[in-house]
């Protein structure tokens, strides 16, 4: 069971958009400017966010200016302590992160955070793999740079496999080489990396170079998660995953955003991925 | 007409929000409603919550309830579907660890109670009525997602009995929470009225549902859900208004407010208090914000006491 981390406080905060630019087809990266939320935002936490413009000029009537109605969930990709700005990468998936993608530097965004469990930071002497598909691996560059930063640990001890639909789409693998980590990629169609899985890259990790993990992070969409997750379990392996669900209120109060959870001796329990996430072990929850 | 010609000798004015339900008087008229706003806790460090006139928790039934299978949410034009289930942490959980919090807030706490049968909701009432610091019951009378849970509301008879019954075990004031998903609002308002509730609250979430036209599956584990938000806010007015032509006793308007305009059309219509809902969600401060904009708009107006809003509207 996780324990859950010191609380930290949240903010809802109007975050001015510093820069909001296109890195890959559909994908973006923005980047906010809210030192609250920066100053206490750990690895694994995520922000929540109105995408929509509701300034208090805006001449529209209040559910106007809320349409989506709901706020939506990012995990904090990078954070930046001196210039007190936080960035996240999106995909354009649906209605919501299309008008994201619209909203221009010196706008404003209305930001609930940071929310939820964060990571078990990487400690010294302990190699880990972080395996990522998509925009799965946003939380992973905050993971690993505040290790390096805080001396923790050494980009040597990680390593990465990143994997997505198609080349263009693993935009930033090359900031993690920049940090000297080794970075592996696949893709479905073979334009980049291995032409598979990512998934079969940790098979084959875990088979030829055990001591390169000592611990594993996974973040993605859930066939991946779920793959590596019965990995793991083969290797004896500990780590974590962050889920994605449904998320209405982001604070832990409308009970929308259950997973079942192994939680003896009670057996399954629904879990709030919101505040007891959306960082899990890898073997607690019951994946759909 | 202009402020002046209304009052020739404008004084700066500090209007009264203050609105009584039953024996309860709230500091002013809006609540945060049940199942959108925890048990206080979760927002507290968000929200000041001793502006609001008081908290409506989430449901309590007699044990820790799991609730239903997700997906349990989806959201929908203006507005979005749940099914929860009522997943809470029971009356004992919540006495042990939530209402030592809530006792320290200056702001009303109003405890929603719900269960299957008509026992559940008594034994929850009556383990209530021994602890300090809550001032009123809201009783879930109409919850769309649990078997059976719609029952009390859609006939007049039953909602009279679970009335009657609850009455002879609590004192404080007693809130009958009804569903829209009925004919006649106004007749069962009217028969808990009889049945001695202090007050009527509507509405409750109405039924709806929502498909994936991929994979053809409801978006919800529960398959229908309840339809909250802006999208249903002139169906509760309606309500409010139906309700009104039937009862005396104080009637609390909820559904789809967002702003402080919302607000102020269901105390036109006749709700003595709102309450804010699923607009927690996208802006926690929605409450606080409504009771700032409440007082603005009296002082505009010349208004002294909010209460002469109540039930106001100009019908020719
Ligand atoms: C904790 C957390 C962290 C996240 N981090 C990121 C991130 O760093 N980058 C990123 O691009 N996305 C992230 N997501 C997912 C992101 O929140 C959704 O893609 C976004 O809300 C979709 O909004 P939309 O209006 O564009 O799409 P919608 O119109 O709402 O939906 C479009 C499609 O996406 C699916 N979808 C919607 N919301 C979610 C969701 N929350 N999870 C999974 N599928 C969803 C819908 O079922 C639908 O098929 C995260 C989600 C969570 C819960
Ligand atoms: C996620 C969610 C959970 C809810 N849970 C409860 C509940 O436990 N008990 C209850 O009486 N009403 C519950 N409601 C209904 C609300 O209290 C309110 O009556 C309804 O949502 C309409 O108001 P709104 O449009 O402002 O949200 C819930 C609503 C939502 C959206
Ligand atoms: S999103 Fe509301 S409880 Fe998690």
């Amino acid at each position: 069971m996780t324990p859950p981390s010191s609380p930290s406080p949240v903010f809802q905060v109007r975050a001015e958009v510093v820069a909001n630019r296109q890195i890959g087809p559909g994908l973006y990266w923005i980047d906010l400017a809210a030192p609250e939320i920066v100053e206490h935002a750990r690895p694994g936490h995520f922000v929540h966010l109105v995408v929509s413009d509701t300034t208090p000029e805006s001449p529209c009537p209040v559910w106007m200016q809320y349409t989506p109605l709901l706020r939506r969930p990012f995990s904090i990709a990078e954070h930046d302590r001196a210039r007190g700005t936080f960035s996240l990468i999106y995909r354009v998936v649906g209605g919501g992160t299309h008008i994201l993608s619209t909203r221009r530097a010196g706008e404003s965004l209305d930001v609930l955070g940071p929310l939820g469990q964060t990571f078990v930071p990487i400690q010294s002497g302990r190699p880990v793999v972080m395996i990522a598909g998509g925009v799965g691996i946003a939380p992973f560059f905050f993971l690993a740079q505040e290790a390096i930063q805080a001396g923790r640990a050494r980009p040597q001890d990680m390593t990465v496999l990143f994997g997505a639909a198609t080349a263009s789409l693993l935009s930033g693998s090359d900031k993690f080489r920049a940090m000297g980590i080794d970075v592996s990629l696949a893709t479905d169609d073979g334009t980049a990396g291995f032409h598979g899985f990512v998934t079969v890259l940790l098979e084959d990790l875990l088979r030829q170079n055990p001591s390169r993990c000592a611990y594993l992070y996974v973040c993605g969409p859930t066939p991946m998660m779920r793959r590596s997750a019965a990995l793991a379990k083969e290797a004896g392996l500990l780590g974590q995953m962050s889920l994605e669900g449904i998320m209405p209120c982001g604070v832990g109060v409308c009970m929308a955003c259950v997973v079942p959870c192994v939680r003896p001796p009670a057996g399954t329990v629904y879990e709030r991925v919101c505040v007891s996430g959306p960082v899990f072990d890898l073997q607690e929850v019951i994946l759909p | 007409m202009s402020r002046s010609t209304l009052t020739p000798d404008p004084r700066p004015l500090t209007p009264d929000l203050s609105v009584t339900i039953g024996s309860l008087r709230l500091k002013n008229p809006v609540l945060v409603a049940s199942g959108t706003f925890g048990y206080g806790t979760e927002y507290a460090g968000l929200v000041d919550l001793s502006r609001l006139g008081g908290i409506v928790t989430k449901t309590l039934t007699p044990e820790a309830w799991p609730g239903n299978d997700p997906p349990r949410a989806a959201e929908t034009a203006a507005g979005m579907l749940n099914s929860i289930g009522l997943q809470n942490v029971g009356v004992e959980g919540f006495i042990r660890d939530k209402l030592p919090y809530l006792q320290t807030v200056d702001t009303a706490v109003i405890v929603n109670i719900g269960g299957g049968p008509i026992e559940e909701f008594v034994a929850v009432a009556e383990r209530l009525a021994d602890c300090d610091g809550i001032d009123g019951i809201e009783v879930n009378m109409s919850c769309p997602n649990v078997a059976g849970g719609m029952d009390f509301s859609t006939d007049p008879r039953r909602a009279a009995q679970l009335i009657t019954r609850l009455r002879k075990v609590v004192d404080l004031p007693l809130i009958a929470k009804l569903t829209p998903n009925v004919t006649d609002i106004g007749e069962i308002a009217r028969s808990v009225e009889e049945a001695g509730a202090d007050a009527v609250s509507a509405i409750n979430t109405l039924r709806g549902m929502a498909i994936d036209v991929k994979t053809r599956r409801p978006k919800l584990g529960g398959i229908t859900g309840g339809l909250s938000g802006p999208a249903i806010k002139p169906v509760a007015v309606a309500a409010v208004w139906s309700i009104a032509r039937r009862v005396t006793i104080p009637i609390i308007g909820i559904g789809g407010i967002m702003s402080t305009e919302d607000a102020l059309e269901f105390l036109i219509a006749g709700a003595a208090a709102i309450q804010v809902g699923t607009a927690n969600f996208v802006n926690p401060k929605t409450g606080t914000d409504i009771v700032a904009g409440l007082d603005t708009y009296c002082a505009q107006e010349g208004i002294t006491s909010i209460r002469s809003l109540i039930g106001s509207a100009r019908v020719p």
